[in-house]
């Protein structure tokens, strides 16, 4: 196995309860002992019903948020500590498209202005040559860029958050339920775009989602989590056809199955 | 803006502000100025009242005249408001700009940083502001303008509210993917704050300004009125209510304290109506409206 480009050894991550005049409520360990490794190239699944831990994971991924325990490895690199300047590496080479493009975009600002926020951060070049091929490479057009986030439907602000996590040219992307908040008509219109982009441009790739029917046809790997833990991980073909835990079944039996009278396992393998 | 009553604000609003700045035009139009004294025109006899109807309303002066002193009252008033607007409006500028740093940095920053800063908000908010304004004024040197003083006492009594606001917007605004979004790209601070955070907060700020204005109008015409704000050589509005009261007490023409009130009426209701249509219009959450 080649080097991994993200590393997360042993991460916790608990949330102190909140105190109050009465006593402080319990702490919360949103991710307890998680190891997970993301080589180049690679596109890894994170699934898990809600509350699971999965977002907190990829925060602390991003340093959004500290690890309580663990650390963080990117390239090879220690950014577990790492603050200001020290992160410079990881903010330009791991971006980010979150879940909601409806709050994900700043509604004061420019399309053209969100997409030079993160080339300006970088000292990177961002005249509009530059932006008309960022804009362009999410399937939307150069005179998009004058117009503001409320002027674009679901599908386009997420194809506009895409763009922006393409500015630096990162060499890894992670999609917290990139497509959970779309219509499902342009889901699979987005992840075909996400997939499209990874195999243009050699991203890794980290996708959260409760949902393993979205993750399917994108992910090589899949990590399924569980009340804070890693409870199965494997190819994702592997996860389908024989899931070991019996969480990762219950997650399968939900999937919605086009003909119901095939409910029964195992799925027959994709492409 | 749709509001019928903030539309009447503003013009009630504009019309006062153009009347204070164009005061010295004005009482020339009028052919007076504040400063003389017109002895002929009020009645020794009768305790210093102006001749004639109403104060003394007529061609000449306009609002008629002062008691006593036979000052020209329109004079008066148009000066007055300029100096009131003036030290509300310079009050207001800079209670703002203090109450939307300390509001933004405890509302994004958190932590122990905002537990402090709140409880010293807090303590601001329950500091019995107009005894400690009255306690200031009497012990400031008195070669310190009035007027500047005046301005300093209310900016930095004036800015908690504006930080309790500020701060539960920032609280939200925080909360919000974009903000995340540009963490991870790596914005540093400054610009989360100055370039993401701020643009967010104008209508709020916008419905702050309005509102805060005639508050501090009021307050400050208070504290004139009460004697511990503007001397009474710079004609203030507060000043000329303050000094009305007893002449209309001891009987003279209510011409001298309806006038000034009339004004500061203006000011006040203007600004409140337009800042209640600007509040709806951008949909902001202040203390009153919030229950």
């Amino acid at each position: 196995m080649p080097e991994p480009l993200l590393s997360l050894q042993h991460v916790s991550k608990t949330f102190r309860g909140r105190a109050t005049p009465f006593g402080s409520s319990e702490a919360k360990h949103a991710v307890q002992d998680v190891s997970l490794d993301i080589a180049p190239g690679e596109t890894v699944a994170l699934v898990g019903e809600s509350g699971s831990g999965k977002s907190t994971l990829s925060r602390v991924a991003l340093r959004l948020t500290d690890a309580t325990a663990g650390r963080v490895l990117f390239d090879g690199t220690d950014v577990t500590q790492l603050r200001g300047r020290g992160l410079r590496a990881l903010r330009r080479e791991l971006s980010v498209v979150f879940q909601d493009p409806y709050t994900s975009l700043n509604p004061r600002q420019t399309v053209a202005r969100i997409l030079t926020g993160p080339l300006r951060n970088h000292g990177l070049p961002r005249d509009q040559k530059v932006l008309d091929e960022l804009i362009t490479s999410v399937g939307l057009e150069p005179e998009h860029l004058n117009r503001y986030p409320h002027q674009f439907s679901g599908g386009q602000r997420q194809r506009i958050g895409i763009a922006r996590a393409l500015a630096t040219q990162p060499r890894m992307i992670i999609a917290d339920e990139p497509v959970s908040a779309l219509d499902v008509s342009i889901r699979a219109q987005i992840l075909n775009l996400l997939g499209d982009l990874r195999d243009e441009r050699g991203l890794a790739l980290l996708v959260v989602s409760h949902d393993l029917a979205v993750v399917r046809g994108i992910a090589d790997r899949v990590a399924v989590m569980q009340d804070g833990r890693l409870v199965e991980s494997g190819p994702v073909e592997q996860i389908y056809a024989d899931p070991k835990d019996p969480y990762t079944r219950s997650l399968l039996d939900a999937v919605p199955v086009p003909d119901p009278h095939r409910r029964s396992r195992p799925l027959p393998p994709t492409e | 803006m749709r509001s019928g009553a903030g539309r009447a604000g503003a013009v009630a609003l504009l019309l006062v502000m153009i009347a204070g700045f164009c005061a010295p035009l004005l009482t020339a139009l009028e052919g007076q100025n504040p400063s003389d004294f017109n002895g002929d025109l009020v009645d020794g006899n009768n305790g210093g009242n102006p001749y004639g109807s109403f104060g003394g309303v007529n061609g000449s002066h306009w609002f008629g005249v002062e008691p006593g002193t036979g000052r020209d009252l329109f004079a008066l008033v148009v000066y007055g408001l300029r100096t009131t607007i003036l030290i509300a409006l310079a009050a207001t500028v800079v209670s703002v700009i203090i109450g939307t740093a300390v509001g933004m940095s405890m509302g994004y920053l958190g932590g122990w940083f905002e537990t402090v800063l709140g409880r010293f908000v807090d303590f601001m908010f329950g500091f019995p502001t107009l005894l400690f304004l009255i306690a200031l004024q009497l012990i400031v040197p008195s070669d310190i303008p009035k007027p500047v003083v005046l301005a300093v006492v209310l900016a930095a009594f004036g800015w908690v509210g504006t930080a309790r606001l500020i701060h539960t917007q920032t609280r939200q605004l925080a909360a919000r993917e974009f903000i995340d979004a540009a963490r991870a790209s790596g914005t540093p601070l400054r610009r989360v704050l100055v370039g993401e955070l701020l643009p967010n907060l104008i209508g709020t700020l916008a419905v702050v300004v309005a509102l805060s204005f005639p508050a501090t109008v009021a307050v400050s015409a208070g504290l004139s009125f009460l004697g511990v704000g503007i001397g009474a050589d710079t004609p203030d509005l507060g000043v000329l209510i303050g000094s009305s009261i007893t002449w209309t007490y001891t009987g003279a023409d209510a011409g001298y304290l309806i006038f000034p009130s009339i004004v500061l009426l203006l000011i006040v209701l203007g600004a409140t109506l337009l800042g209640d249509a600007l509040r709806d219009a951008f949909d902001v959450r202040t203390e009153e409206n919030a229950r």
